[in-house]
């Protein structure tokens, strides 16, 4: 695993994508940190293997289309999240 | 649906511009995919179709955001330098700089259109040749008196430039046929202060206006019998001709080294289109410069070249766009001839002791798999030519050696 020290945001985005908003544009409206944050801080995230991507049909009958990117976290995600709402209560007020 | 969209998708077109090309597929159908099913997850919740687009475009802008933080991270210097872009892009820039810095290429400009003042093609700078060797002379004020007393046809205009002071006679304006108001360019030297000629030694330029385009032979003919201290006869030069020396040389020098080079190449057309473009927009930038900042304050106001303009400067100027040349042609040698991207992993193989079945090679690749070159080290006396083996789509998945990023 890669040594990453999670920024606030990066933290936020961890959060939101462990209480299961796993679609880019999900997590935008779970956070509200722009698109533009969102994304490298995911691609960040995923280099450090604290989450991992995949693409999948999506289940809901109203949006068929090519399969969706979902992100979820990893075990050592879960683990980095829960050192970070030690650093920054706000991530552990959001989970709580 | 495709309608609503539609906009977002330009903008994750245009940002993906900015994407490596390794990677801007996968980051492009990321985005697209992303955003068609949120437009459908919104408008199945019941969110209007006006606010879906709106939320939609705040999204996609975040594209270009997104796009310039995977170019930082996936920059590759070793690549992008060896990238054929990279060679027309420098000189590109340099042309541009020069441009910019040069007010659109100003003393170009002048020389191409000549001295701004009614019929400028019937002005002419006087000097003198010496009697020894023929050398021209500038004329001094003694010259220019005499050549007026002799002269009853012609109008005789002095002049004399110190700093950005031009000294002129009374008449100057008359002859020049306009009144420029400072600062202006003249010659392409700058103008910022016109002061009355009051110079009694010295050299000054003598600028003298014709009545009929045949009329040059006469004005020669006229002053020819003025008794000079120098002795010598006159010589008269085109104001334009002076003026456009500079910009004729550096062309012709240019399109001569153009030519050398593009019979040196020898390369199939595409590959030879690709120097010619490299070659031609390096020389371009420096015959640009070299006309801005060194050939065009270096015109002489008198007419007379000294040994540094006439002899030293247009040598500086075939040395620089040699060196040019040869580093063009050198550059080319080390790219692949498919995809132009720089030769990479050079490796020595075979024996510097075995000169007959083992001999001393480099072998480099091309990073995208398109072959290899092999160049043989000089043994004995000279080095064979290298040898380009191309090698076929089987070797791709060999490769990954950054030719995609």
């Amino acid at each position: 695993m890669k040594n990453l020290s999670l920024t606030l945001a990066s933290a936020i985005i961890l959060r939101a994508v462990s209480e299961g908003h796993c679609y880019g544009f999900e997590i935008m409206e779970a956070t509200g940190l722009p698109s533009g944050t969102i994304y490298p801080a995911l691609r960040r995230l995923q280099e450090a293997s604290l989450i991992r991507s995949s693409y999948h049909e999506t289940p809901d009958s109203e949006s068929q289309g090519p399969p969706r990117k979902y992100f979820r976290t990893t075990a050592e995600g879960e683990r980095a999240l829960e050192a970070a709402g030690k650093r920054y209560p706000v991530v552990a007020a959001r989970g709580g | 649906m495709l309608a609503d969209v539609s906009l977002c998708r330009c903008a994750i077109r245009v940002a993906s511009w900015l994407a490596p090309a390794g990677v801007r597929a996968e980051w492009v159908r990321e985005w697209n995919t992303e955003i068609c099913h949120s437009y459908a997850s919104l408008i199945g919740r019941g969110v209007s179709r006006a606010e879906a687009r709106r939320k939609l475009l705040r999204f996609a802008a975040g594209a270009f955001s997104d796009v310039a933080d995977l170019r930082r991270s996936v920059f590759n210097l070793e690549a992008t330098l060896g990238r054929a872009g990279f060679c027309l892009a420098v000189p590109l820039l340099v042309l541009s700089v020069v441009l910019v810095a040069s007010h659109g290429f100003r003393n170009c400009r002048e020389m191409i259109a000549g001295a701004p003042v009614p019929q400028p093609q019937e002005l002419l700078l006087l000097s003198r040749s010496a009697r020894v060797l023929g050398i021209e002379a500038a004329p001094t004020p003694g010259d220019l008196r005499a050549w007026r007393r002799a002269n009853g046809q012609f109008a005789l205009a002095g002049f004399a430039l110190e700093g950005h002071d031009l000294h002129v006679s009374a008449n100057f304006y008359e002859v020049l046929g306009a009144t420029p108001h400072v600062p202006f360019l003249f010659v392409g030297h700058r103008v910022e202060a016109i002061k009355p000629l009051d110079l009694q030694t010295g050299r000054v330029g003598v600028l003298g206006r014709l009545k009929s385009p045949t009329a040059q032979e006469q004005l020669e003919a006229e002053l020819s019998n003025v008794p000079s201290p120098n002795g010598g006869a006159v010589v008269t030069k085109s104001l334009e001709g002076v003026i456009r020396e500079p910009l004729i040389i550096t062309l012709s020098t240019i399109l001569l080294t153009l030519v050398v080079g593009m019979a040196l190449v020898c390369a199939k057309p595409r590959a030879a289109a690709f120097f010619f473009a490299k070659t031609a927009v390096a020389q371009a930038a420096i015959g640009a410069a070299w006309i801005e900042w060194v050939a065009g304050p270096s015109i002489p106001l008198t007419g007379v070249s000294g040994v540094m303009t006439a002899l030293l400067m247009p040598s500086l100027l075939l040395a620089a766009l040699a060196l040019s040349l040869w580093y063009s042609l050198h550059d080319q040698k080390r790219r692949c001839p498919v995809c132009f991207r720089l030769l990479i992993l050079p490796v020595l193989i075979g024996s510097r002791s075995s000169i007959i079945l083992d001999r001393p090679q480099v072998e480099v690749l091309c990073p995208n798999g398109h072959g290899s070159l092999l160049i043989p080290e000089p043994v004995v006396h000279r080095a064979d030519p290298a040898a380009w083996l191309v090698l076929n789509e089987s070797w791709k998945s060999c490769f990954n050696l950054g030719g995609s990023k």
